[in-house]
């Protein structure tokens, strides 16, 4: 933002410049001067700017600078004040474009001869500018500020009042006026080198007296004149944004020294991300971030309150976040050595935390009130969990991509619960007022986190006892956060390994109740919320067996072999019926009514029995089990219309075993019945929860998103419902 | 006329050649100008018209930038840096002496009943300043130039303690309890 301000405010200078030469007569002598003359409207520019600016002008006015001093001005006692002024300030710009020490020296010079006439604003004006370069360019950053405010004290405060009588008499724009015309600019350049060239020129320290300054030209002074100092040109939208750190969460209790080095920090980071988006870790990305957290480091030294220290953090835990993303995206691992830590980040929450009851007000957030103190207590705490997540994630890719991956698998592992014991210390009832509300997910995110990566432990092939604690991650998971079905079916895949998969239902059982049982999620489904239809329907699978055993053991894939698999057991169903409804006729034919009662089968349908304790979810694998079509045929002999002659004993015996095996097809084909009820219930309920999947993804990428807040009060209930237990 | 395109719009140009025209054309030599020597503070009590109203604004505004000053003295008396605060106490005094006295109607001009409440704010926030500064005998100046000055009006609601209004007797007690504090 600064360029740009810069850049249009040097190009009308530059137009109004040229007018004005362009006006004048033509000479060398009459350009020069009008450029001199003016050059409070240009002074401010970059130096790079301005030495190309002067550049053009000597083409225009066919003399350099320098020449048209040498040529033009008289020098010792025969030289005017007004020669005097001009070579001042014809050495003071080029200082400015130069950086030559020499020339401010030679500035000064110059307008130490007018000291006799600085009752007049245009010398004082010079004088006093030029003597506060002169501090900033020997690095004192106090006596600047002491010159600075001199510079204000003595002409601006002045200047003011003459301004005000002009602008009543409606003189401002004409030639009368003089000097006191120029206060606007005077309001950019006090601006510009507060703001701006201090920072250039390194002055990193006792600038706070200067925030007086900076507030008085907030205060209806910069940018309030648009009829002469176009806005677009104007540095008004820096000062704003400078006033609001300054009086906002983010300050050291009003320092503009601190404010500043953040600002400047912030402007550093932004160029690295940038960098990074663009040329991936170039060696000119590397410079630009050892930049940045060389700012950081700068503005973490000037801190003085936790405030300041909280600001700091909570931007430079982002850039450490940002940075292992990319090595994770990127897939390489360059050096990059970032001196700020997770571990001195959860430190500095906890001071905040430990003062948040009573003593907040000492360390900075006077002004912007308690709000803000446990608005920056989220804020920290929102990066300490992100940068959390993407060092464990960085770490668990790095594990899986490596042969011998183990130690950054155990690196993921320690981040995550890092944050888990964080979390556990600071949200113990999940009601504090410190914790934001996204902080719950993330817990839910952590153990998941560690579930998973111990899952690629050795290769994939954790131990028992690993399993065993994946196994715990993963309940506790979704004790937190039971909507997410990829979880479920982790924690079964977790049991199945350690050969445990009948645990499965039991292990989960404790995460049905609360889903079941929640006053949270009742109201936020009865009041419509955000996902509240997906919510309802995971809350009526997880008391349904079947539908936690689909969440467990399969899969979004699986969903249309299991959608086939009720198909196949109804056509199944139907071939039942026709093989009873054969053996009905069969019956008829062996002279026993149809519809009289079959004595009771003493053979149990035992394969359809075992089928239905534990409905196969691989569709069809039990297919086997149940009695088939053709089997039942082949156990019973051809009865042909055109037989001989039926034996009435063997009619009785024949009677009996038709009676028989209609009593077993009978009981498979309710077995069937259930199962398919069963399916028909379960599977539109499983296909629900698995189709609004994404959810998990928006609460990780959205701290504000409304169902935080339910996670949250869903882990308080069940942390208060555990105590009453 | 001739106008250089380094990049920038025509429109941009034209804006702010107007917005200059008159001095660009006759282009001020720096020797000629008019520049008013009289203080403002002179014969209050006769300010009318478009005078007194200028008047008022540069007080309002004066009061505003003492508010930005107690602000920022407030600010560096929780940081104790003394450096800073004897930098800023060399800016804020002849600010009062020259800047601010000179807005405060004076005695032997009559003061003028409608800067009455204005002066009284200008008072207030300077001491409310100078409390920051820890400068306990000037308060007591301040308060004692209080006391003369609004006999009588100590029922005038004033607006301190900053940010806040109170009648100036009760601002004035405030405003002991914090001197003797200091």
């Amino acid at each position: 933002m600064k360029h740009r301000i810069l850049s249009s405010f040097v190009l009308c200078a530059g137009l109004l410049l040229a007018a004005s030469a362009n006006a004048s007569t033509g000479d060398a002598d009459d350009a020069w001067a009008g450029y001199l003359d003016y050059a409070y409207i240009y002074s401010s520019a970059s130096p790079s700017e301005l030495g190309v600016r002067l550049n053009q002008y000597a083409r225009e006015a066919g003399v350099t600078l320098d020449a048209y001093m040498a040529e033009h001005l008289e020098t010792g006692s025969r030289a005017s004040e007004l020669e005097k002024r001009r070579r001042a300030i014809g050495n003071f710009l080029q200082y400015l474009a130069t950086g030559k020490s020499a020339r401010l020296e030679q500035a000064w010079l110059a307008i130490r001869k007018l000291e006799n006439r600085l009752d007049r604003h245009e010398n004082r004006y010079w004088h006093r500018y030029i003597d506060a370069h002169r501090a900033l360019d020997t690095g004192d950053s106090l006596e600047f500020t002491a010159r600075t405010l001199r510079l204000w004290n003595d002409v601006i405060v002045d200047m003011e009042t003459s301004y005000e009588t002009y602008q009543t008499l409606s003189l401002n724009d004409a030639s009368s006026s003089g000097f006191a015309a120029a206060l606007p600019y005077l309001y950019e350049n006090v601006a510009r080198l507060v703001l701006i060239r201090s920072q250039r020129m390194g002055a990193r320290s006792s600038l706070d007296p200067l925030a007086a300054v900076v507030r008085f030209l907030a205060d209806d002074r910069l940018g309030a004149y648009p009829d002469v100092i176009d806005p677009k040109a104007s540095s008004r939208e820096y000062l704003d944004a400078i006033v609001a750190r300054l009086n906002g969460p983010e300050s050291d209790g009003g320092s503009l020294s601190f404010t500043l080095a953040l600002f400047e920090a912030g402007r550093y980071h932004d160029l690295a991300r940038a960098k990074l988006a663009s040329d991936g870790f170039s060696s000119e990305t590397l410079d630009a971030v050892r930049m940045a957290v060389g700012a950081y480091q700068s503005a973490l030294s000037r801190a003085r309150t936790l405030q300041a220290q909280t600001a700091v953090y909570s931007r430079v835990l982002r850039q450490l976040g940002e940075i292992h993303a990319a090595k994770q995206r990127l897939g390489v691992d360059p050096e990059v050595e970032i001196p700020f830590s997770i571990a001195r980040a959860i430190k500095i929450y906890a001071a905040l935390d430990r003062d948040l009851a009573d003593d907040w007000e000492k360390h900075g957030y006077h002004d912007s009130g308690r709000e803000s103190y446990v608005e920056a207590m989220h804020g920290l705490w929102e990066e300490i969990q992100e940068t959390s997540f993407n060092v464990a994630a960085y770490y668990h890719d790095r594990g899986v991509r490596e042969k011998k991956g183990r130690e950054s698998l155990s690196d993921a592992v320690s981040t995550y619960s890092r944050y888990l014991t964080f979390f556990n210390r600071y949200a113990k009832s999940g009601a504090e007022e410190g914790v934001p509300d996204s902080a719950f997910f993330a817990a839910h995110d952590a153990a998941r986190g560690i579930a998973d990566a111990i899952l690629q432990y050795d290769g994939g092939n954790p131990s028992t006892k690993q399993l065993e604690t994946a196994t715990r991650q993963y309940v506790e998971a979704l004790e937190i956060f039971p909507f997410e079905s990829g979880v479920w079916s982790s924690a079964a895949l977790a049991l199945e390994r350690q050969g445990r998969d009948s645990d499965y239902l039991g292990a989960t059982q404790g995460i049905a109740d609360r889903v079941s049982e929640s006053r949270a999620l009742d109201n936020w489904i009865r009041a419509e919320k955000e996902s509240a239809g997906h919510f309802d329907a995971l809350r009526r699978a997880v008391v349904d067996d079947l539908a936690v055993m689909y969440l467990g053991f399969s899969s979004a894939k699986e969903l249309g072999e299991l959608e086939q698999g009720v198909e196949t057991l109804r056509e199944r169903r139907a071939g039942l019926e026709n093989d009873i409804a054969d053996l009905r006729g069969r019956l008829a034919l062996l002279g026993r009514p149809a519809s009289e009662p079959l004595a009771e089968s003493t053979e149990p349908a035992e394969a359809a029995e075992a089928d239905a304790e534990l409905p196969d979810v691989a569709d069809g694998a039990n297919d086997s089990e149940l009695p088939a079509k053709a089997d039942a045929d082949s156990e019973l002999p051809g009865v042909a219309a055109s037989g001989p002659a039926p034996n009435p004993a063997d009619d009785a015996e024949e009677i009996a075993r038709i009676a028989s095996r209609i009593d077993e097809l009978d009981t498979a084909r309710a077995r069937l019945d259930e199962q398919i009820e069963a399916r028909a219930r379960a599977l539109p309920l499983f296909k629900h929860v698995i189709q609004r999947d994404g959810l998990a993804e928006d609460l990780s990428a959205q701290r504000t998103h409304p169902v935080h807040s339910l996670v949250r009060r869903m882990y308080v209930e069940g942390n208060a419902d555990k105590e009453t237990r | 006329m001739m106008i250089p395109t380094t990049g920038a719009s025509s429109r941009l140009a034209f804006i702010l050649i107007v917005a200059l025209a008159s001095a660009c054309a006759s282009p001020w030599t720096g020797s000629d100008y008019y520049e008013p020597q009289a203080k403002l503070t002179e014969a209050d009590a006769h300010l009318e018209g478009e005078a007194l109203e200028q008047r008022k604004g540069q007080m309002r505004r004066a009061h505003r930038d003492l508010v930005s000053l107690h602000e920022t003295a407030r600010s560096l008396r929780r940081h104790r840096s003394f450096d800073d605060i004897r930098v800023f106490e060399g800016f804020v005094d002849p600010y009062f002496e020259e800047h601010v006295q000179s807005l405060l109607s004076q005695e032997e001009e009559g003061w003028h009943s409608e800067l009455a409440l204005l002066d009284a704010n200008l008072l207030f926030a300077q001491a409310a300043v100078l409390v920051e500064l820890r400068e306990k005998r000037r308060v007591g100046r301040v308060i004692r130039e209080i006391a003369k000055r609004f006999v009588g009006m100590e029922t005038m609601l004033v607006e301190y303690p900053i940010g806040e209004q109170s009648t100036l007797a009760h601002a004035l007690t405030d405003l002991r309890d914090l001197r003797h504090n200091i």
